[in-house]
């Protein structure tokens, strides 16, 4: 297992992985299965969703109706879901470059005949790795949860489950990606820790918060958190356009990391 | 064409911000000695060593490691190179025998009869968790990564830390035998005996500069040597005060105490005119020396 950085790194997240994966499992499932009740109450959810303010329903998604496959999975779970697996990604990032470097076992790593780039690399491909690995177990969850309550979702596709879970993928390793480049760019964790987390709730907020506003409108598409919310898994799909964007945006930091870290002195 | 040195720097200069890390050190290691690296805490020694394996860019000067540049062939360098930090670390919850894989297989394989022998020489027991582990059994572990691929240059930031005196002497011998074979050791290190057992020349940093590079003997030879000159009767101390090297002259008795630093043919020729019945000579004092280098260097900044 551990002939490489990248297998390394995923082994010693095993846990990490296995935990995350299991516990997003465990309130997915429990999200799927409630939905029949839901469902069957109907009219009562759709009436007191209602009386929920605007400004609140800004941070349940600004779903259309609850009783919904898509509208009860993003407002119960969905919506804030990247935000919860970006703490893991934020922290797998930090403890990846700066935890390393810090505890001193990175001098010990680069005095192996390996480029600083190739470091670099392998970490970060393991950091997504893992940020897949517990996507899928989640999405996986989703899609066993789906088989089960199909009598009461005979609409929906059992691999747009699937695609449920994994659309978590590109923007939390966005989010991870941000902090990533950080840490390998400039020394310490306070940077990486700040600007990543304030992405990702400032745009989670902001995103939020553009139906509520003329003024924000324009800025729909640049929330970051709408290349997420724009794609609806149950109903019209996810957006290829948009995990591009995600996904190229991680690259890039990618690309930040590789050159700040080759760049910078290694100092615990 | 002249073979390579095995370490060469010009000029190496660092600074972290404002705060001096090294300044100016331009050194010469030979390959198949064992050069000790001395120096006060925070003299610049882990810098130097830290520049030669660029885990750190130097602000000016350059550095030549087996003849290459550790920036642009840190590769080939660290392939060729072993390492023991002077902070180790190692991951705790590996087992030593996964860690010491694992780095076999970053360097794409390591003979593993080598691993064997070195465990077993430095009696350590591979298959415990390293978190288990005490700082010396760590520090084994660190030695068997350095050493494990017999590299032709083993760069050591102070090895003996947190050894036993026994495993401190099999340490020696490892160290000996990779001189043997004509591999060169580079280390830093605080314990004057290990040095002057081991090293055919050291340098000596002191505030980031690098104020001496001398064979051990030679930096003997320039020791202070304390002796006794035994009389057959009381003799005037004070024409022997002004002999050369000469520094401390004191009279008891028929007894001169003297204190000489480099040749001792004057004071010998002076004793020789009164009736000599005895002389004592006292090791000089490796310890003094390197004190009294430490010290030379600062009374030149200040």
């Amino acid at each position: 297992m551990l002939r490489s950085v990248f297998l390394k790194t995923l082994y010693d997240q095993r846990k990490a992985i296995l935990g995350w994966g299991l516990g997003l499992a465990a309130l997915g499932l429990f999200t799927v299965l409630f939905y029949p009740s839901v469902k069957e109450a109907g009219a009562y959810y759709d009436q007191m969703m209602q009386l929920i303010p605007r400004e609140y329903m800004a941070f349940l998604g600004n779903i259309a109706s609850f009783t919904q496959i898509d509208g009860y999975m993003t407002a119960s779970l969905l919506v804030y879901l990247p935000l919860v697996l970006a703490i893991y990604g934020i922290g797998l990032a930090v403890g990846l470059v700066t935890g390393e470097v810090e505890s001193g076992t990175m001098d010990l790593l680069l005095a192996h005949p390996l480029p600083r780039w190739r470091v670099v690399l392998e970490k970060y491909a393991a950091m997504a790795a893992a940020l897949f690995a517990i996507c899928l177990i989640f999405g996986l969850t989703l899609l066993a949860g789906g088989l089960m309550i199909r009598s009461h979702t005979s609409d929906v596709s059992p691999i747009r489950w699937l695609l449920a879970g994994l659309n978590l993928f590109p923007l939390t390793l966005l989010f991870g990606s941000v902090a990533f480049a950080l840490v390998c760019a400039v020394r310490g964790r306070a940077a990486a820790v700040t600007t990543a987390t304030t992405l990702a709730v400032g745009s989670f907020i902001l995103n939020g918060m553009v139906p509520l506003s003329e003024k924000l409108q324009p800025l729909e598409k640049w929330t970051i958190y709408y290349w997420y919310t724009a794609s609806k898994p149950f109903t019209t799909g996810i957006v290829p356009e948009h995990v591009l964007i995600l996904l190229g945006l991680s690259l890039l930091c990618l690309g930040v990391g590789l050159v700040g870290f080759g760049r910078r002195d290694v100092i615990p | 064409m002249t073979t390579p040195l095995a370490i060469e720097t010009f000029g190496l200069t660092k600074y972290y911000g404002r705060s001096r890390g090294i300044i100016d050190v331009s050194l010469q290691v030979e390959k198949g000695e064992i050069f000790g690296f001395l120096g006060p805490n925070g003299a610049g020694k882990t810098t130097t060593i830290r520049l030669l394996l660029d885990l750190i860019r130097p602000t000016r000067g350059q550095a030549r490691v087996l003849g290459l540049d550790p920036q642009k062939d840190g590769v080939e360098v660290r392939k060729r190179v072993g390492y023991l930090p002077g902070e180790l670390a190692l991951y705790p919850d590996l087992t030593g025998r996964q860690l010491v894989e694992y780095a076999a297989h970053l360097r794409n394989g390591v003979p593993r009869q080598e691993i064997a022998r070195l465990a077993d020489h430095l009696d350590i027991d591979l298959n415990r968790l390293i978190r288990t582990l005490s700082h010396g059994n760590r520090q084994k572990i660190g030695l068997i990564l350095a050493m494990m691929h017999r590299p032709e240059l083993l760069i050591l930031d102070e090895p003996t830390t947190g050894l036993d005196p026994l495993m401190q002497q099999v340490l020696y011998e490892l160290l000996e035998e990779v001189r043997r074979e004509g591999r060169t050791v580079f280390f830093s290190s605080h314990i004057l005996p290990e040095v002057e057992r081991l090293c055919d020349r050291v340098g000596i940093l002191r505030e980031g500069r690098l104020t001496a590079v001398e064979t051990v003997s030679g930096l003997k030879a320039r020791a202070l040597r304390r002796m006794d000159l035994i009389f057959d009767r009381p003799v005037d101390p004070e024409p022997f005060r002004s002999i050369p090297g000469v520094t401390e002259v004191t009279a008891s008795g028929n007894t001169l105490h003297v204190a000489v630093q480099g040749s001792l043919d004057p004071l010998i020729k002076a004793a020789a005119q009164h009736t000599l019945m005895n002389i004592v000579t006292y090791e000089p004092n490796l310890e003094e020396v390197f004190l009294a280098l430490y010290r030379e260097g600062g009374s030149h900044a200040a």
